[in-house]
């Protein structure tokens, strides 16, 4: 079942919200453009989930501004 | 391909925000003779010409939204996708919005960044460029990084098939790197995605980025592919960036042309994920969720 969700243009630039989800026959569930709204309503579904615990929990991190992030290099 | 930019454009000494408004017009004029790919198409897009990305002069974009998908150490990021691709994957998950360059809406720099600031303020801990492939809009792009502030943590997601050229203009505008090595050998990229000498050119962007910005590798598993792809991938990445951060993703989505072909009519199985671990494992690759 592939299912697509477009919420509707709120702020007048692009839209506000797209994301999708795939449910496999075997029970997986997929995901693109995951928001965390259906983080929130997806990880109930299968709480032993680990990825998809974190991505929940990342979602519902307020973060403040980092503003002395300067440009660092990896190596 | 000699780098045209002077040498003191060096931005770590400089404002990035600086440093991208003078790049802006030199990827401007690029467009005249467009070869920010290896598809070295040479069309002027500035007339409307266009090559094999179908990309005119001015970029659209067909979402900008806080996600949470992506690996973890990014996320909750602000993502702004382009519409457009120089990469023609059967099995693209952005399917239409990425071949298609004339879908999506108006890039307005401007707006997106006011969005991504708000984004920024409250809730998303990086902002990330994506297409489609969004070096082919790098005017535009090098156009928003100049209205971000300089404390945004940028990421530059890129399907890793790009020019020298462009490489040098992209040098410091962002904190990370997100890159794909989708394709292990030329045949499968030739036959999966149409486009030629796919191993060089990725592999020389890899080790540009490596050495210029935070790196991610990030590999989607596709289903029979685990010996032709990611095992070669997996012992380069072990042998040239073996400190490098791998993402290795397995949620194969079996969308857009992907039947065309009959091995990526399916999902990714738990036996090749398991085997496609142990490949990891084996190359002692720096594997992140």
């Amino acid at each position: 079942m592939k299912t697509k969700i477009n919420y509707a243009q709120r702020e007048g630039v692009q839209k506000a919200s797209s994301e999708e989800i795939l449910i496999l026959t075997d029970g997986r569930i997929l995901t693109h453009n995951l928001t965390r709204d259906m983080a929130a309503v997806l990880q109930p579904l299968n709480p032993h989930d680990e990825p998809m615990r974190q991505r929940a929990a990342a979602a519902t991190k307020q973060l403040r501004p980092r503003r002395r992030a300067g440009i660092s290099k990896g190596k | 391909m000699i780098c045209a930019l002077p040498p003191k454009s060096t931005p770590r000494a400089r404002d990035r925000r600086a440093v991208a408004l003078e790049r802006v017009p030199l990827a401007h004029a690029a467009l005249g003779a467009c070869r920010l790919c290896p598809q070295n198409c040479g069309v002027n897009r500035l007339e409307g010409e266009r090559g094999c990305c179908r990309a005119g002069p001015e970029a659209r974009v067909f979402s900008a939204q806080v996600e949470v998908g992506d690996e973890l150490e990014l996320i909750p990021t602000f993502a702004i996708a382009f519409n457009g691709c120089d990469m023609r994957c059967a099995f693209c998950i952005t399917g239409a919005d990425s071949w298609n360059a004339q879908r999506g809406e108006p890039f307005d720099a401007a707006a997106l960044a006011a969005k991504a600031i708000k984004a920024l303020r409250s809730e998303a801990r990086t902002a990330m460029i994506l297409g489609g492939e969004p070096t082919i809009h790098l005017p535009e792009v090098i156009r928003l990084v100049a209205a971000l502030p300089a404390w945004a943590r940028l990421v530059w997601k890129t399907n890793a098939y790009i020019s020298t050229e462009p490489r040098c203009w992209l040098e410091g505008l962002f904190n990370v790197w997100l890159a794909d090595y989708k394709f292990g050998n030329d045949n499968c990229a030739e036959r999966l995605a149409g486009i030629g000498d796919y191993q060089r050119h990725v592999q020389e962007t890899l080790l540009w980025a490596g050495q210029h910005s935070e790196l991610i590798v990030r590999h989607l598993l596709m289903p029979g592919h685990v010996d032709c792809c990611w095992e070669p991938i997996a012992r380069w990445i072990g042998l040239r960036l073996s400190t490098t951060k791998v993402s290795l993703r397995c949620g194969f989505w079996p969308t857009w042309k992907a039947r065309r072909h009959s091995e990526l009519r399916r999902a990714v199985g738990v036996v090749e994920e398991r085997r496609a671990l142990e490949i990891a494992r084996g190359y002692g690759l720096h594997l992140i969720e």
